[in-house]
């Protein structure tokens, strides 16, 4: 074991990658001599050059659809958004293009990109660089959608993405990438589409991911101390879903309850809990909650943007009124 | 292809009913629309009539078995037809002895989810199926989630507490918690020679139970006010010289609508924390049956007119002996009044018929000397009036109020008719 | 005219012929209520599609657009895969998944129709950026019309590719309409070329109708892109007969813009040339016309008689890996 940040874990990842298979690119704004924003490809121009590490014009359009291009042609391009906010911008390339070419020619052609891209509020970046998007990505077919907590889950998912055939979001929040956590030793990968339980509880399932998992956990042990053992299940993984670790919770507790920090409506809590209820309703002894921000822009001043999403305690209230107590 | 006999539907809210009696023996051939079993349910005994022509092949539920609604019976079919073991939805018929066999699949005891009262029951799915793989009739449970919401805790805390009879007790049968409706407790009484026991079954079931919980869960007082009927007689013999054939009864049952009227504040129904004053004075008339009690209602008695009012009660208990009551005709009463005046009863504490929050007893009718303002004595006939009312909703002198209402009306009967 | 071979004109000629024998077969399908959704023609720009690709190696890539049937059979696709495709049957380039404005063949160097105007930019550029990476020679050449050029691809992709000297070219053939929308109504240069300056790369106007001028441009310009100097900006003058989809009665063109389309009909025009210069007689030019005209129809027989695909098809090939699942939930 060893100590890691997120971010440094992540980078050992995509390094680790581009090492093993020269085919794997990384290409996006300040990637490449400043080494990102997020200190991620720190080191990489000099070690892959220039053809490898492509700091890219601000044109996210432009290189999101080079990278597709690229994609079809056998590359393996990692694509750094600066911020999952900046989708709007380049949309097209990730919705029309990379998501749908595959099925569009027949299975003719593989579009492995991975699109990396910070998410999350809590840094005071007002209402163009907080927002949770996974829900926007997760309801389009043809991408893969993930959002690991942990250093070590970032890592390893990380490299699974990378060599998926398929295009896959990457979700980073941003508050996490200092957060310093345990990495095993060695090589290692950890697949898409598995959930992990964090916490074993009996008497309420939290369906969570990124740094709504970390609230959640700190949400868990104030029920414990009140009596109510909770089960966190860091989904990690949107698209594909661990469908049959979610079941098995919602089984074991009877009780379940979605923690995110992107907007209520038309969310992920949305959609698990209708799936929820559609195949394990007799399952259920309370309808599915939904803990997730307000149908808000993300405001700017602190005390602002901190009522705006979940925190512990909203968790907390949650669940006992969830479990009536 | 055997045709199933299921239990019929016979009203909004029955869930269940019993069997009664089978007219027919397996074996014997059957003609569709013939009457092949009687049945008892809340309120009514009826006949299930073939559906089918052929043989009765098999009885599935028998006498005294409780039965839910859709539930098989039995089956028609031809003679040497193969039916039961390979037959669908085989017995989900009442076997309350053995709850282990419930598990299988039932839907049609899902069907109809209400409480003994007509209400919807808040369940949770969780609730309800682990209610049902305990046996636990929730229908009887207590809710403790929001909104009253029956959850998997009070379904285990039911089944914690029910009780739990010893394997040897005769009357085992009656004793498992699946038995829907009931909690009595069991007391297994030692059986003494000649006894017999049976099944608390149907009507003397809906009785025992609703009597038993208007009582635990009313506080109620019984006020007994003494009416001077003298001219209330006078006026009736005077109606009846004139060809119209009215009740005592029945001029009560007038007078007592006309003074509900007056005093909206004895309509009333609690439900939790909610007071709801009801609009409509629907008076259940309490009519005694050979196996039982029944209380048909009369919608908007102060509407009727004296005759149409007494035609109606006339009618009700007619068809309430004959057991031709339609469902909806013996729910929605708001105020009750039972009569045990021809049995010579002079005073009695009746229980409340919930939701209403009062009930008037009628009592028989005496002689009594009075002595008139002149200083003469002279007979009069007199008549008490036995008002129970929950002490909740109804305060004393508010009751009191009511009473000396229907006594002033009693006593001068021309302004019943006003 | 002398300098070229016989066969390399006949064959531009054929190549002509057979794109709009095509055109014409697909149209006189889908008036017959034989194709579902809708197609677009590029009946009269033959000459920019033929030309262009036979300026490109086999092992060139190319893109292509909603109006993509020319340029996909001129880089060499299977007319009857193509057919079936337009008629959505298994036997089609993308197993009837894809339709008219989807058609591709990777292994020809077809990165795909696109039914997003301006899409296949950023894309060429990618499999530009792609040949670098891997140092091939590989060139790409992307078709999109004088509608594309407004979109912010077009900018952005000819820019990345100038300052990283991709081997790209840019080809726009310019029709005129955008939909409804003449061009100068909506953009203020007089020709697309010269928006080169902007991004300080080549541009040049050409003849669009013009086979052999089409073919000359773009040989200068492939023949840039893969000497490492950077992309290239061609744009071919060219007609579009029909409407923007197939039905289209193109009310809103004066009358004026179809006899001068007729006038510079690239077919009719390179057949009068061929005779006259003596390079083929009409026994020679009519064989063509009728070999043409037979493996036209041979498409259209094999895509109508070709099955629709199994409905199971509907829900694969959305993922390589661990489709059912991403499919369920």
């Amino acid at each position: 074991m060893s100590t890691l940040t997120v971010s440094k874990a992540i980078r050992e990842g995509l390094h680790e990658e581009m090492v093993r298979d020269k085919n794997v690119v990384v290409l996006g704004e300040d990637m490449a001599v400043m080494g990102s924003v997020f200190a991620i490809t720190q080191g990489f121009l000099d070690e892959f050059g220039p053809l490898r590490v492509i700091d890219t014009p601000i044109s996210e359009s432009g290189f999101t659809g080079m990278a597709v291009g690229m994609a079809m042609r056998g590359l393996r391009p990692v694509v750094e958004w600066m911020y999952d906010d900046f989708i709007t911008v380049c949309l097209d390339p990730v919705m029309n293009q990379a998501a749908k070419m595959r099925y569009m020619t027949g299975g003719q052609v593989k579009v492995p990109i991975v699109f990396r891209a910070p998410i999350g509020a809590g840094r005071r970046n007002a209402g163009q660089h907080s927002q949770c998007l996974e829900a926007l990505f997760t309801h389009i077919p043809g991408l893969k959608v993930v959002a690991p907590a942990t250093a070590a889950d970032a890592k390893g998912m990380l490299k699974s993405a990378i060599r998926s055939d398929d295009p896959v979001v990457f979700l980073e929040h941003k508050l996490l990438y200092a957060k310093k956590e345990e990495i095993p030793d060695g090589e290692y990968m950890i697949p898409l589409g598995k959930a992990d339980i964090k916490r074993p509880g009996k008497d309420l399932t939290i369906l969570t991911w990124s740094r709504q998992l970390y609230f959640s956990l700190e949400a868990a042990e104030t029920l414990a101390s009140q009596g109510i053992d909770a089960e966190v299940v860091d989904l990690r993984s949107l698209v594909p879903l661990d469908w049959e670790t979610i079941k098995a919770s919602v089984q074991k507790t009877g009780n379940v309850m979605v923690v995110e920090e992107g907007a209520r409506r038309g969310g992920i809590g949305a959609e698990i809990a209708a799936e929820i209820q559609e195949e394990l309703f007799d399952d259920l002894d309370a309808p599915v909650a939904r803990v997730a921000a307000a149908n808000v822009v993300s405001p700017f001043s602190p005390p602002l943007e901190d009522a705006m999403f979940p925190h512990p305690a909203d968790i907390v209230a949650a669940a006992h009124k969830l479990l009536a107590k | 292809m055997a045709t199933e006999i299921k239990m019929p539907q016979l009203g909004l809210t029955m869930e269940e009913g019993t069997v009664e009696r089978w007219l027919k023996a397996e074996g014997d051939s059957v003609k569709a629309g013939e009457p092949i079993l009687e049945i008892t349910t809340d309120k009514l005994t009826n006949e299930v009539e073939a559906e089918a022509d052929g043989v009765l092949l098999k009885i599935v539920a028998h006498e005294g078995e409780d039965v839910p609604v859709k539930g098989l019976l039995g089956y028609i079919g031809q003679p040497g037809e193969q039916v039961g073991a390979s037959a669908p939805a085989a017995a989900p018929a009442a076997a309350p002895a053995a709850p282990a066999a419930q598990e299988a699949p039932a839907p049609a005891q899902e069907a109809a989810p209400a409480a003994k009262d007509g209400r919807k029951i808040r369940i949770s799915p969780l609730a309800r199926k682990i209610a049902k793989q305990m046996g636990v009739d929730y229908a009887t449970v207590t809710g403790t989630g929001p909104s009253g919401r029956i959850i998997k805790r009070d379904i285990l805390a039911a089944a914690e507490s029910a009780p739990k009879a010893p394997a040897s007790a005769p009357a085992q049968k009656a004793a498992a918690p699946a038995a829907a409706g009931t909690a009595f407790p069991v007391k297994n009484l030692e059986l003494m020679e000649g006894d017999t026991v049976e099944k608390l079954t149907g009507m003397r079931k809906v009785v025992a139970q609703r009597m038993y919980t208007s009582s635990v869960e009313i506080p109620p007082v019984t006020q007994t006010v003494k009416v001077d009927v003298t001219a209330l007689l006078a006026f009736r013999r005077q109606l009846k010289e004139s060809g119209h054939a009215i009740s005592v009864n029945d001029l009560v049952l007038k007078a007592v609508s006309k003074a509900l009227r007056k005093h909206p504040e004895m309509l009333v129904s609690l439900d939790g924390e909610q007071v709801i004053r009801r609009a409509h004075v629907n008076l259940g008339m309490a009519v005694a049956l050979d196996t039982g009690l029944i209380v048909p209602v009369i919608r908007d008695a102060d509407l009727l007119s004296l005759e149409a009012l007494s035609a109606k009660a006339k009618d009700l208990a007619e068809r309430a002996r004959s057991n031709q009551l339609g469902a909806d005709e013996y729910k929605g009463s708001t105020f009750t009044v039972s009569n045990l005046g021809m049995f010579g009863v002079e005073s009695f504490t009746p229980i409340i018929n919930q939701p209403d929050a009062a009930i008037l007893g009628v009592n028989c009718t005496e002689d009594e000397l009075v002595m008139e303002a002149d200083g003469t004595i002279s007979k009069h006939q007199v008549m008490r009036i036995s008002l129970t009312y929950d002490h909740r909703l109804v305060d004393g002198a508010v009751a009191a109020k009511f009473e000396m209402t229907v006594r002033d009306l009693l006593e001068s009967p021309m302004d019943i008719l006003l | 005219m002398a300098k070229y071979e016989k066969d390399f004109l006949l064959k531009l000629y054929g190549g002509m012929v057979r794109v709009r024998r095509f055109e014409e077969k697909a149209a006189d399908c889908f008036t017959k209520g034989m194709l579902a959704g809708n197609i677009h023609l590029c009946i009269g720009q033959e000459a920019s599609v033929v030309g262009s690709n036979a300026a490109l190696r086999p092992t060139d890539y190319i893109t292509s657009t909603h109006r993509g049937h020319g340029h996909l059979l001129g880089k060499g696709a299977d007319s009857k895969k193509m057919m079936a495709e337009l008629f959505g049957k298994s036997t089609g380039y993308c197993r009837g998944k894809g339709g008219s404005m989807h058609a591709a063949d990777v292994g020809l160097g077809i990165l795909g129709a696109n039914g997003i105007v301006g899409a296949g930019i950023p894309i060429a550029t990618g499999s530009a950026m792609a040949s670098k990476i891997m140092g091939t020679d590989e060139v790409t050449l992307c078709f999109f019309g004088d509608g594309a050029s407004n979109q912010g691809t077009f900018h952005e992709s000819i820019n990345m590719a100038a300052a990283w000297h991709l081997p790209v070219v840019y080809l726009c053939e310019n029709n005129h309409y955008g939909v409804s929308t003449e061009i100068h109504r909506v953009t203020n240069t007089d020709t697309i070329a010269v928006r080169a300056k902007a991004y300080d790369i080549p541009g040049v106007t050409v003849d669009g109708c013009d086979v052999l001028a089409v073919y000359e441009a773009v040989k200068k310009a492939v023949a840039h892109a893969r000497a490492g100097k950077g992309p290239y900006l061609v744009e071919n003058i060219v007609y579009r007969w029909q409407g923007h989809y197939c039905g289209d009665p193109a009310a809103y063109r004066p009358k004026e813009y179809l006899e001068e389309a007729h006038e510079h009909d690239p077919i009719a025009n390179f057949r009068k040339k061929l005779l006259e210069d003596g390079v083929a007689t009409e026994a020679e030019l009519d064989a063509i016309d009728k070999e043409k005209a037979d493996e036209i129809e041979a498409a259209y027989e094999f895509a109508d008689s070709s099955p629709y695909p199994d409905v199971s098809e509907a829900f694969t090939d959305v993922y390589c890996e661990d489709n059912e699942e991403c499919v369920a939930r």
